[in-house]
């Protein structure tokens, strides 16, 4: 295992805490976010994700908002893909998980995006 | 003969001379044949709205512009700055070159310099900042345009986390409101509406947009009603079918009191908020204070139409929709007041059904895949997590940043790179921006016109116009979203350049360029890729505007699986996001200051024919308000001595200006009023140079508290006759 | 009568005082600053708070009896058999006669030529099948341009079915502007 990998289940692990702290006191404000690159994970997940994960195709639709930052969260912590098959770093290397995941966690279903004027 | 008077000879003149520089640049291979008429679609750029036009041009010269009634939102119409928007190619004092600054900051002397040397020299002083100061001490502050996304970039992948951006100035207080109630910001179906309230928005005169055609098609052709809250009588309130002069800085107290009369008297859609929203008890329980007798004290609007229009209201919903107000934010609870907006439209259960308020319906646009650049090291010197935890990070906020620079705190910032903007008219308190400016290493603007910030700037890049580039594609969102094409209608007059050309020049003498390694035109290829047309972008170039087939759509949402964009997943009418970040969850009334004795509140509104500070040197605009007045009512200009036509020195805390009072009945007796865009310091705004008075010279610094929106109804002036 | 005659149906209610109506003829006409071939008239009234504020688009009333060609002495300004009233540049001499004559002061002279100019109803985008640059351009569509001579078309509809009133009738000129009220 590279050590690159051993940092991401760090990562993951301390958000697995947060997150049962989340569902015991339903606060939200100290769960600690991924600290990858959200630029970098967007340009990887449309690069090696969205080749399968788009509608009609094999993968299925996937979005960051077809999970909740949670779900998101749990999701990264199993490290598994297709349905719990394989994983997650045989599609793509570790490096760029974790960059990943910080897209997918900051822009999922109940994350707040605020919207902007013009662009 | 006036200065600003353009005669036709003169026209011809200017544009002749365009015509030579046209041909000249084209090097033979654009050869114009005399008598040749070319009728050209591309879209305007006078204001954010993106209104497609249709370019007229004979013998290579641009002779009008004309609405595109292709387009179903702007339909056939072209306001009249849209109209004015051909002088701004054949404008005699447009910047035509690149100029390096030759005396003194501010002093006027330039000297013209080839591209090379203005990227070499700006890439040179750029890298001398960052290697003292590290990326972060550059600062990239920018506009809406449809190139912002390039200059932006830059300074993202140079390693700056100081992207500024306008919403700070504009509308980030109705985002935040608007997302954190229902995870989006909608529109407002006005013109399937059949009761509307409008407060402080002045739909009918300072913006003339699609959403002007909706209201002015349901209001005066299907009797829609329109009720108009405004301390002034505008152009809106004098079509609206009630108007009440409300006191300044009490809207809240009026939707709240609306809010109590419904959820009393059971008029809320019961249906709608048991399936949609969460937190209604609490609402409830909030609002019972809020009585439609004490908001009269509050707002001078009596109790009982408080209670009609409450009434009314609620029995024309779902076709009722209090419109979210397309104006800057106006105090500093501004954010709170919007979320009062957002929750009375919730309840009364418009949301998503014709005539209400809707979710914008999306059209994806491909993205050309750039190689993305690492994040930058240091946090951002507004300190966006600590002050504005919710807001939208990557626009910052404006005013906080400018405090934090002027304090070098965190740490230095020492570079300032500008797009389109003009933050010395655009910032309240014109003197700390200016001290902004002073206590920079260096400055350069990318611009059409010498702004009075450019005036300051060490080095000025000229920006071809809106009708001599092509931009990247844009979707014109909203109910029935279409995709426009800005193309080029004319080679460019001078040596100018878009906007990508200058980031790429930049970005090559910085080391940057692989992430820049595309041109406009692949990245217009991978905009409309997946759009349903055969030939997408031939198609774009010859008809400007795609709009999808089917109109409008409504009720996507209405389905109780639906997963709003919130924490909870519902609309959150109390919000948990708010209360853990410190703020009220709910929305609270706090009453604002009242102005002292001998005082007046400024208050700021537009004119359709001026775009914010930038269109006032346009003379066929400039025709209309050669100069702006201190609009005052008569018994508060009485009472300060003043008389009409005097010129008075108005004052704040933090400055003066100098410009001619008009007396008007129009106003509210504790309210002054001053047109945005004059008083310009720019000797190359020639027609508009020391015409009027700024009001960013006077108004004070002050920002709302969740969203970090200036706030520009804060300033008490003194009137004095001079 | 003729099977074409061009008129005007103002909605001024409807008038937002815009102004994108006189920068669209000011681009379209090439009209110098300092004289506007159409404006907005304004009407303000009241005392704080009870106000009333008014606008009406004005511009030749193209007249079925125009006074400015009666008074004309070489016949520069004419009319056509649609209706619309012209000056052939050509043929004016700038002695103004028309400009008093005109009851609606839609007339002005142009120093740099010499000569009397005004509306023409676009007569050269109407020609080529377009309405007014005026009628066009508005964001509240507030003027609406046609052939008051076909007695299905869109004029007749509109005057059938609502109000109007025409500018100092009395002076017989049979202004062809009709203000919907």
């Amino acid at each position: 295992m590279s050590k690159s990998h051993k940092f991401r289940f760090v990562i993951s692990g301390l958000a697995a805490i947060a997150v049962a702290v989340v569902l015991t006191t339903a606060v939200n404000a100290g769960t600690p976010q991924p600290k990858g690159n959200e630029g970098k994970g967007r340009y990887y997940f449309k690069q090696t994700c969205k080749e399968c994960h788009t509608k009609g195709a094999e993968g299925g639709e996937v979005t960051p908002l077809t999970k909740t930052t949670a779900q998101w969260k749990a999701y990264f912590l199993k490290g598994k893909h297709a349905g719990g098959t394989e994983a997650l770093t045989k599609i793509m290397p570790d490096t760029q998980i974790l960059d990943v995941q910080t897209f997918l966690v900051n822009h999922a279903a109940d994350s707040l995006q605020p919207e902007t004027c013009g662009k | 003969m006036p200065v600003s008077s353009l005669d036709r000879r003169r026209f011809i003149q200017i544009a002749g001379a365009g015509a030579v520089a046209a041909t000249q640049i084209g090097c033979g291979r654009h050869q114009i044949a005399l008598g040749q008429r070319r009728e050209i679609p591309t879209t305007c750029e006078l204001c954010p709205n993106k209104c497609s036009v249709i370019a007229v041009v004979e013998d290579g010269l641009i002779r009008k512009l004309n609405p595109n009634p292709e387009n179903p939102k702007s339909r056939g119409m072209l306001c009249a700055r849209g109209n004015a928007g051909l002088l701004q190619v054949y404008d005699p004092n447009r910047l035509k070159r690149p100029l390096i600054r030759a005396g003194a900051r501010g002093e006027g002397k330039w000297r013209e310099v080839s591209w090379d040397e203005a990227f070499d020299y700006t890439a040179q002083r750029l890298s001398a900042v960052k290697e003292k100061y590290g990326p972060q001490g550059v600062l990239w502050s920018s506009t809406e345009a449809f190139a912002e996304v390039f200059f932006k970039n830059l300074g993202m992948a140079f390693g700056s986390p100081n992207i500024v951006r306008h919403p700070t100035l504009c509308l980030a207080s109705v985002n935040l409101a608007y997302s954190m109630t229902f995870g989006t910001v909608p529109s407002f179906d006005l013109l399937n509406a059949n009761y509307v309230i409008m407060a402080g928005a002045n739909r009918f005169e300072a913006l003339i947009t699609p959403d002007t055609m909706d209201l002015i098609e349901s209001t005066m052709n299907r009797k829609t009603r329109l009720v108009c809250l405004d301390p002034r009588f505008t152009v809106t309130a004098s079509r609206a079918d009630e108007w009440y002069p409300v006191k300044p800085g009490t809207d809240m107290a009026f939707i709240l009191a609306m809010l109590h009369v419904i959820i009393s008297e059971g008029r809320h859609d019961k249906e709608f908020v048991a399936n949609y929203c969460q937190g209604f008890e609490q609402l409830a329980e909030l609002v019972k204070q809020y009585t439609p007798e004490w908001a009269e004290k509050e707002t001078e609007i009596p109790a009982a139409d408080i209670v009609r229009i409450a009434r009314e209201f609620s029995d024309a919903a779902p076709r009722a929709v209090f419109y979210a107000g397309r104006r800057s934010s106006t105090y500093q609870n501004d954010f709170q007041m919007r979320r009062a907006q957002a929750i009375l439209n919730a309840v009364v259960g418009n949301w998503d059904r014709e005539g209400g308020m809707v979710p914008n319906a999306k059209i994806a646009l491909g993205e050309y895949m750039f190689l993305p650049w690492d994040d930058p090291q240091a946090p951002r010197v507004d300190e966006m997590e600590k002050n504005f935890p919710l807001a939208a990070k990557g626009d910052g906020a404006y005013l906080k940043l400018r405090e934090n620079v002027l304090a070098g705190s965190p740490y230095p910032v020492k570079a300032w790179m500008i797009l389109k903007q003009d933050p010395l008219n655009a910032l309240p308190e014109q003197a700390k921006t200016m001290r902004m400016i002073e206590q920079m290493d260096f400055i350069a603007a990318i611009d059409i016109q010498m702004s009075d910030t450019t005036w300051y700037a060490d080095v000025v890049f000229p920006e071809s116009t809106y009708l001599e580039r092509l931009d990247p594609i844009e979707v014109l969102s909203g109910i029935w979203p279409v995709v426009v094409l800005r193309q080029p209608v004319v080679k460019p007059v001078y040596d100018t350049k878009p906007c990508l050309d200058i980031v790429q020049g930049l970005a090559r003498r910085l080391g940057l360029q692989q992430y820049f390694d595309y041109t406009i035109e692949q990245w217009n290829d991978a905009a409309v890729k997946e759009l349903p047309l055969e030939m997408p972008l031939e198609y774009l170039k010859k008809h400007g505007v795609y709009t999808p087939p089917g109109g409008p759509k409504y009720g996507a949402t209405l389905n109780p699986e639906h997963r709003f964009v919130t924490k909870s997943g519902k609309i959150e009418l109390y919000s948990e996001r708010l209360q853990e970040a410190g703020h009220d969850p709910l929305p609270v009334y706090q009453p604002p200051l009242g102005p002292p004795e001998g005082r007046f509140r400024l208050v700021l509104g537009r004119k359709a024919y001026y775009t914010h500070a930038n269109s006032t040197s346009n003379p066929w605009l400039l025709d209309f308000a050669p100069e702006n007045h201190l609009s005052i009512n008569p018994a508060a200009a009485a009472s300060v001595g003043v008389a009409d036509g005097d010129m008075v020195e108005v004052s704040s805390s933090v400055g003066a200006v100098r410009l001619r009072a008009r007396l008007t009945q129009e106003i509210r007796p504790d309210c002054v009023y001053m047109l945005h865009g004059f008083g310009k310091q720019s000797p190359w705004l020639k027609r508009a140079y020391h015409r009027g008075g700024s009001d960013a010279a006077i108004l004070e610094t002050a920002w709302d508290k969740v969203s970090g929106n200036a706030a520009m109804h804060e300033t008490f002036v003194k009137i004095r006759k001079v | 009568m003729h099977d074409k005659r061009y008129a005007l149906v103002i909605d001024s209610r409807k008038c937002i005082n815009c102004k994108a109506c006189v920068v669209a003829c000011r681009a379209e006409n090439q009209v110098p600053l300092g004289a506007s071939r159409d404006w907005i008239g304004e009407e303000h009234r009241g005392t704080w708070p009870r106000l009333l504020a008014a606008f009406q688009p004005e511009q030749c009333h193209h007249c079925v009896n125009p006074s400015c060609v009666r008074v004309c002495p070489t016949g520069a300004s004419y009319q056509r058999d649609d209706g619309v009233v012209l000056i052939k540049e050509e043929d004016c001499i700038g002695c103004r006669y028309c400009m008093i004559a005109c009851p609606y002061n839609a007339r002005f002279f142009r120093e740099d030529k010499g000569v009397v100019e005004k509306c023409t109803f676009c007569a050269h985008r109407v020609d080529r099948g377009e309405s007014p640059a005026c009628v066009e351009t508005c964001p509240s569509k507030v003027r609406v341009f046609g052939n008051l001579a076909d007695p299905a078309g869109k004029l007749q509809q509109l005057l059938a079915t609502r109000q109007f009133h025409v500018m100092k009738p009395q002076t017989g000129n049979d202004p062809q502007i009709y203000y919907l009220l």
